[in-house]
């Protein structure tokens, strides 16, 4: 196990061992169902969805957020989040491997938008329309445990439409690194921006790049970081980025010195 | 100004943001009607901070209806851990 993977299975296990005081308040910036009754925090896109519902701006969710996107970017995805994890998992079972178009990314800010925002403002936080009513890691921490503990009786429509995404994400995830976080991820949709001023970067050494290719056949999420290298831009402020560090540690100029 | 110096100027900005932010919701409250409160006909209220309300949004603890927002347990009693119905 390399450092990010034991990082994130500590995460996994912090973020899910509550014993009972309650720190809901907080909103821990990764995809962990807080209806999950071992989490310790709030999930930022359930507040939302509820907050978007009561017309109330959540100062608090949106402030937790911002601060820690802008001290960590999407470092909060790479290392933290249980649900990339799990999707980092997944990738490991071979299969053939495939690619994303790259207008595929532009669909998580739309899901923000209409299921996080336009959808419960509308509807009520109660919609049917609403991100909760299909995220898959609330159907991972919550529906299907539940499902699986009634036995799978009389299971409504809803849950399986949920159960069924699940399936559908997981699936593509063993194809397709990290797709959900890519497309889907509301949470990423509001951390990919906050990559661009972060204070946690990866510093690829950007001057002396060879073109070798090596950091772009490990790059996770098809960042062509030599491409950005080129550029002269550094390829840690990418959108998509999620602070892997993996071209940092293939790249042969730098050979993994340090962090940023 | 370079482009490392604009990207830190903006991470200071955000970072100066996210406290201000996060400032608002710590003093902030919100006022809550209680559940059964139109039953009497007479509109109960208790105003509860920015802190629980988000407590309450990872139950469904608090609903808006007409414009205002009420409660849906009794927030007499202590509760326990609850899981949200979404």
């Amino acid at each position: 196990m390399n450092a990010r993977q034991i990082t994130q299975t500590l995460s996994l296990l912090l973020l899910n061992s509550s014993w009972g005081p309650e720190l809901k308040w907080f909103c821990a910036p990764v995809l962990n169902c807080h209806s999950c009754s071992l989490a310790w925090f709030a999930c930022p896109i359930g507040v939302f969805v509820h907050y978007a519902g009561y017309r109330v701006f959540p100062f608090l969710a949106a402030g937790a957020v911002l601060l820690l996107g802008v001290l960590l970017g999407r470092l909060l995805c790479g290392w933290i989040c249980p649900f990339g994890f799990l999707q980092d998992i997944l990738h490991k079972i071979p299969s053939p491997k495939f690619g994303l178009p790259r207008w595929t990314r532009g669909i998580k800010y739309a899901v923000l938008l209409g299921m996080v925002i336009a959808a419960p403002f509308f509807l009520g936080e109660q919609t049917l329309y609403s991100f909760c009513r299909v995220c898959p890691a609330s159907a991972v921490q919550v529906t299907a445990p539940n499902a699986v503990r009634a036995g799978f009786a009389g299971l409504e429509t809803l849950t399986l439409v949920k159960l069924g995404v699940l399936v559908a994400v997981l699936a593509l995830a063993v194809f397709c690194c990290r797709s959900f976080c890519r497309v889907f991820c509301p949470l990423g949709a509001l951390l990919a921006p906050l990559n661009f001023l972060s204070f946690w970067t990866v510093k690829v050494p950007t001057a002396d790049c060879k073109q070798c290719g090596k950091c772009d056949a490990l790059c996770p999420v098809e960042g062509k970081p030599s491409l950005r290298a080129a550029e002269g831009v550094d390829p840690g402020r990418a959108g998509e980025c999620i602070a892997c560090h993996e071209c940092r540690s293939a790249c042969p100029r730098d050979g993994g010195k340090g962090d940023s | 100004m370079n482009r490392a110096r604009l990207e830190k100027a903006a991470g200071w900005t955000a970072l100066a943001a996210a406290l201000v932010l996060v400032g608002i919701g710590w003093f902030r409250s919100h006022k809550v009607y209680a559940a059964d409160s139109e039953e009497y006909g007479i509109l109960v209220f208790e105003r509860i901070t920015d802190r629980q309300l988000v407590e309450d949004a990872t139950f469904s603890g608090v609903l808006r209806r007409e414009g205002r927002l009420f409660s849906t347990y009794d927030r007499s009693q202590v509760r326990g851990k609850q899981a949200c119905p979404t």
